[in-house]
């Protein structure tokens, strides 16, 4: 049993939650340096290369906000599995967007949990603010790698769902 | 003249009596109850106004895609407009959980299925939906990090407001 955070202070679900977005990062900069290797066209390999360094730099915040809630990190496992077999370009990019879409939904997570946090109204604000960033930018990287496998379809109705 | 009464009449007059003596103290002492009509309570004016936009983006989608001569990205248009109906309906489901919206003073009886009752002048052209996609998806940001903190819809909510604000934030980059 979790005892209530004073007001503003995050509480112990909602940490918890940030553990969902942590793990989908460490999954995307796993699977990007596979989807690299994959890809055949320079601009997709710099686009893969630029949302490794994305999500690179939200799991070390990612990490550090959690530290400092007293909170231990998830690790990264040792390797991560596509669904299908990456073995072209277009397998490739369908794992680029599964792995984006796993960012969604942890952030999306995220979002839910903080609507039932007993914390302060100022404190949920802080939360959804940076779980909307996170899930406009992994909607949005989505979107880049579904528009080169459907060019007439890249979006989505429901990202992180 | 002789009249007499008989014990039946006698027997069936006391107990009137006897009723009509416990009804009367009944009123007397217990209070009356009257059932007054309550208005539902007041709707999610974010949700009614986020309801409100979708539903004009969508009357925007089919203005546009109907012009002649047609727009040279029909099938991009068309597939937005749909998720963009989807979540005109998602919308709408979630407001039907507030019991008794459509019938809140605020929101006109003319609003059924699904569709809000004064909606702005749909966007006439692609700059226009672009615009009106915008402004949509910024009131659906400010919409999900203000929601009232513990709200009785609100595990639901919130995350609906963000996820389709993700979504348009997208169709920006694609209607750009």
């Amino acid at each position: 049993m979790t005892s209530p955070a004073p007001s503003g202070a995050p509480t112990a679900s909602v940490v918890a939650a940030w553990q969902l977005p942590l793990a989908a990062h460490h999954a995307a900069i796993y699977g990007y340096s596979l989807i690299g290797v994959r890809l055949a066209e320079d601009g997709q390999i710099q686009l893969a290369r630029r949302l490794q360094d994305v999500h690179r730099t939200q799991r070390d915040a990612l990490m550090s906000q959690l530290a400092a809630a007293g909170v231990t990190p998830v690790a990264a496992q040792a390797s991560y599995l596509p669904a299908t077999a990456v073995t072209d370009p277009s397998t490739a990019q369908r794992w680029a967007v599964q792995l984006e879409q796993a960012c969604a939904a942890g952030y999306r997570y995220v979002l839910g949990v903080s609507a039932s946090d007993p914390a302060g109204q100022a404190h949920a604000k802080n939360v959804r603010t940076q779980a909307i960033t996170g899930l406009d930018a992994a909607a949005l990287a989505a979107a880049q790698w579904r528009a080169l496998l459907s060019p007439d379809g890249s979006t989505e109705a429901f990202p992180g769902t | 003249m002789n009249r007499t009464i008989s014990r039946r009449t006698l027997l069936s007059r006391s107990v009137l009596l006897v009723g009509a003596a416990a009804g009367a103290g009944l009123g007397l002492t217990r209070g009356i109850h009257h059932k007054v009509a309550v208005p539902p309570p007041s709707p999610p004016a974010a949700l009614v106004t986020a309801l409100a936009a979708q539903a004009t983006l969508v009357a925007g989608y089919d203005a546009v895609l109907s012009a002649n001569p047609p727009v040279a990205n029909a099938a991009k248009l068309t597939n937005l407009r749909g998720q963009v109906a989807s979540q005109r309906d998602a919308l709408a489901a979630a407001l039907d959980r507030y019991p008794g919206w459509r019938l809140h003073p605020s929101t006109s009886p003319a609003a059924v299925d699904g569709q809000p009752p004064a909606t702005p002048p749909a966007p006439a052209d692609s700059a226009a939906l672009l615009t009106a996609t915008r402004n949509a998806a910024d009131a659906l940001t400010v919409s999900c990090r203000d929601w009232p903190q513990g709200e009785s819809q609100a595990a639901t909510v919130v995350p609906l407001l963000g996820s389709i604000g993700a979504s348009l934030t997208t169709h920006i980059v694609v209607l750009a």
